[in-house]
């Protein structure tokens, strides 16, 4: 809480995956933008502080190059109050496990300097490594509690939340007391477009770049050293070998045919 | 957290149990048939691992699947997942019992449940991996994921810390079948849960109401995009996937348009899939829908545009209008199955 109002972090990456890509872009013309799915924490980090009449705080954190500035300021044109940017050179090869060390670390330091963090928001998982290890890693290194695939999500109280938690067969609802980490859903909101006062904002915004001297981050937990998985070359799936185009004058005899080699295929 | 470790203290292949709503999930037989293949290429016991409420019955049955020992946790505080007392009680089990391989289920509790634990263990986990060797000359795993939105593989090792941990992608493994087994050894562990300082409550479950095979699991999925034309069309989609036992998926495009629910988009920011059989109808197939149902064992695609992206990789390519070619589909079934 900063005063008596709520101190929300919301963790963000960049990345410049293909699947960024508005369909039918040509590949390797991927721009490095936010991760998509960190659209939705951010986007329900601000609606939380809107509801506060404007009064809670949303402190937007990446761990990346120098250029992740600009993600963190597209942020802050969608509503985020301030950012810090997690960079050293010392970081490069940090996996899941030295990624949410280096964030946790983050929001230590946010509580201490400016009022103890309420709530950290995440994406369901980044774009580029699928993994959605990072919510649950951070919320480990904290020892608070956690929820991930949320869809929706309540202040039920002081110092609680409740969360709609998405299941295979259906939803289950969790309460949880804060300090927590939440790791969200696309089903949770529909993310806004920058506005123009935002993107002066962000103009304007100066952004702290924290090193492992300013994280007070112990030698041996990130970057390289502190991996605790290697990570082989990227290698194109084994391409699909499709094309059998099934025959037919009508739609009738096209399904005809296609039963027929669905039957051969065990598949009917 | 544990640092500098002798991997060589840890011995014994883990397949961890999914229970939802008291039942044991399905993808531990999957787990399993993995589990058995890892203990004979390296002489380690296959052990499970069952934490619920009112389920020491349901783990000591697993004797017929092979697995040498179960440990269970069975407290009623534990009838309901929540991510820290359950991370809590497998950190414990992995802390006391020191086994080298931890397998997961890749459903939404196993990846939540795993990433969270190995962090608290301080190891490395493969999420959502899709197959698994193990490699004799270092004695590790070498485990394939996809990534960057399933366009991509990459192997995965953990080669310093133990155990070694991975959540599998459903459908990776066939389902293990009962052998027979020798008699289980149950080892019960009991945890007094309420001197943890657990901080998070399950309030209450509400079941889903379609009468739909969820598509996470689902053998076959018949899935519907714009081109279906109007939302009423997925009732046609709802009979065939009847028909065929299997669920209905969607493109992101009719899940925006609000024709169907959010959980049954399927792909990038929706969900991964691998049924045997996924019948697009009306999808274009562009990469994001791809990212998650590439991986599908057989996919038909019923699209009236020969050069629509998804036709060039379908097995089955029926070039056409789905109006017309569904009914038909539909009744041949009929016709197939009576
Ligand atoms: C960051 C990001 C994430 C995304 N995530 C996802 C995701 O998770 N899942 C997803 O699906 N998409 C996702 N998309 C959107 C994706 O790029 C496509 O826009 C979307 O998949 C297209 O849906 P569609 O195939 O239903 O529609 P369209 O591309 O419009 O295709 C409709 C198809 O129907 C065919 N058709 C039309 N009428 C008929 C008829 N009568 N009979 C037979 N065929 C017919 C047409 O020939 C066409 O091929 C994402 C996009 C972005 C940028
Ligand atoms: N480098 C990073 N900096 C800040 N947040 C991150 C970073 N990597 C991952 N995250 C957050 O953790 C979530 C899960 O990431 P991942 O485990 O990589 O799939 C993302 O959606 C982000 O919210």
């Amino acid at each position: 809480m900063i005063g008596d109002q709520m101190h929300i972090v919301v963790c963000v990456k960049q990345t410049s995956s293909a699947s960024n890509l508005a369909a039918g872009s040509a590949v390797g013309s991927a721009r490095a933008t936010m991760n998509p799915f960190d659209e939705y924490a951010l986007e329900e980090a601000v609606r939380i502080k809107e509801r506060s009449g404007g009064k809670a705080v949303v402190c937007v954190i990446t761990m990346g190059a120098a250029a992740a500035t600009e993600t963190l300021r597209d942020a802050i044109a969608r509503g985020a109050d301030n950012a810090a940017l997690l960079s050293s050179p010392s970081f490069d090869g940090s996996d899941a496990y030295a990624t949410s060390y280096l964030l946790s670390k983050a929001v230590e330091k946010l509580g201490k300097e400016r009022g103890p963090v309420d709530l950290v928001l995440f994406g369901k998982q980044t774009n580029d490594s699928d993994a959605g290890q990072v919510g649950p890693g951070v919320a480990a290194w904290l020892d608070w509690p956690n929820a991930t695939y949320v869809k929706k999500l309540e202040s039920t109280g002081a110092g609680r939340v409740t969360v709609a938690r998405a299941m295979e067969d259906g939803v289950d609802t969790i309460e949880l007391t804060l300090p927590a980490t939440v790791s969200v859903i696309k089903e949770i909101n529909e993310p806004r477009l920058a506005s123009l006062k935002g993107k002066m904002a962000s103009k304007k915004a100066e952004i702290p770049v924290w090193g492992p001297g300013e994280l007070a981050a112990e030698a041996g937990r990130y970057g390289k050293a502190g991996a605790k998985l290697s990570m082989g070359p990227l290698k194109e799936p084994p391409a699909r070998v499709g094309g059998f185009k099934v025959a037919g004058a009508t739609a009738q005899e096209k399904a005809v045919n296609l039963v027929a080699k669905l039957k051969e295929m065990k598949l009917v | 957290m544990a640092d500098n470790i002798n991997t060589g203290d840890y011995k014994g292949i883990w397949c961890v149990a999914e229970v939802r709503r008291g039942q044991i999930h399905s993808s531990l037989y999957e787990l399993i048939t993995l589990g058995r293949r890892l203990s004979q290429e390296t002489s380690e016991d296959l052990c499970c691992v069952v934490v619920g409420s009112g389920i020491t019955a349901a783990a000591k049955a697993l004797s017929v699947y092979g697995a040498k020992r179960v440990y269970v946790v069975d407290a009623a505080g534990l009838a309901n997942y929540t991510d820290d007392a359950y991370s809590r009680v497998l950190v414990e089990l992995v802390k006391k019992h020191k086994p080298s391989k931890v397998f997961m289920p890749g459903t939404t509790v196993g990846r939540s449940w795993a990433a969270r634990v190995t962090v608290t263990l301080g190891t490395g986990l493969g999420s959502d991996v899709s197959a698994v060797e193990f490699d004799k000359a270092s004695g590790g795993l070498k485990m394939t994921r996809s990534c960057h939105g399933g366009s991509m593989n990459v192997e995965v090792t953990c080669p310093g810390s133990r155990p070694e941990m991975a959540t599998l992608r459903l459908g990776s493994y066939e389902k293990a079948k009962p052998v027979n087994g020798s008699a289980i050894d149950c080892v019960e562990e009991k945890f007094d849960l309420a001197a943890w300082n657990l901080r998070s409550r399950f309030v209450k479950y509400d079941a889903e109401v379609s009468q739909m095979a969820d598509i996470g699991q689902a053998d076959v999925i018949v899935s519907g995009g714009f081109g279906i034309g109007k939302q009423e069309n997925f009732k046609l989609l709802e009979d065939l996937a009847k028909l065929l036992g299997g669920g209905v998926g969607a493109s992101r495009r009719v899940v925006d348009l609000g024709w169907i629910p959010y959980r049954q988009q399927v792909g990038l920011t929706g969900r991964t899939v691998k049924p045997k059989l996924y019948i697009a109808c009306g999808i274009s197939g562009q990469v994001q829908h791809l990212a998650g149902m590439s991986q599908s064992d057989v996919i038909v695609c019923i699209n009236k545009d020969p050069e629509a992206p998804l036709m060039k990789i379908a097995n089955l390519a029926v070039e056409g209008d789905l109006e017309e070619i569904v009914p038909a589909l539909i009744a041949e079934v009929k016709k197939a199955k009576s």
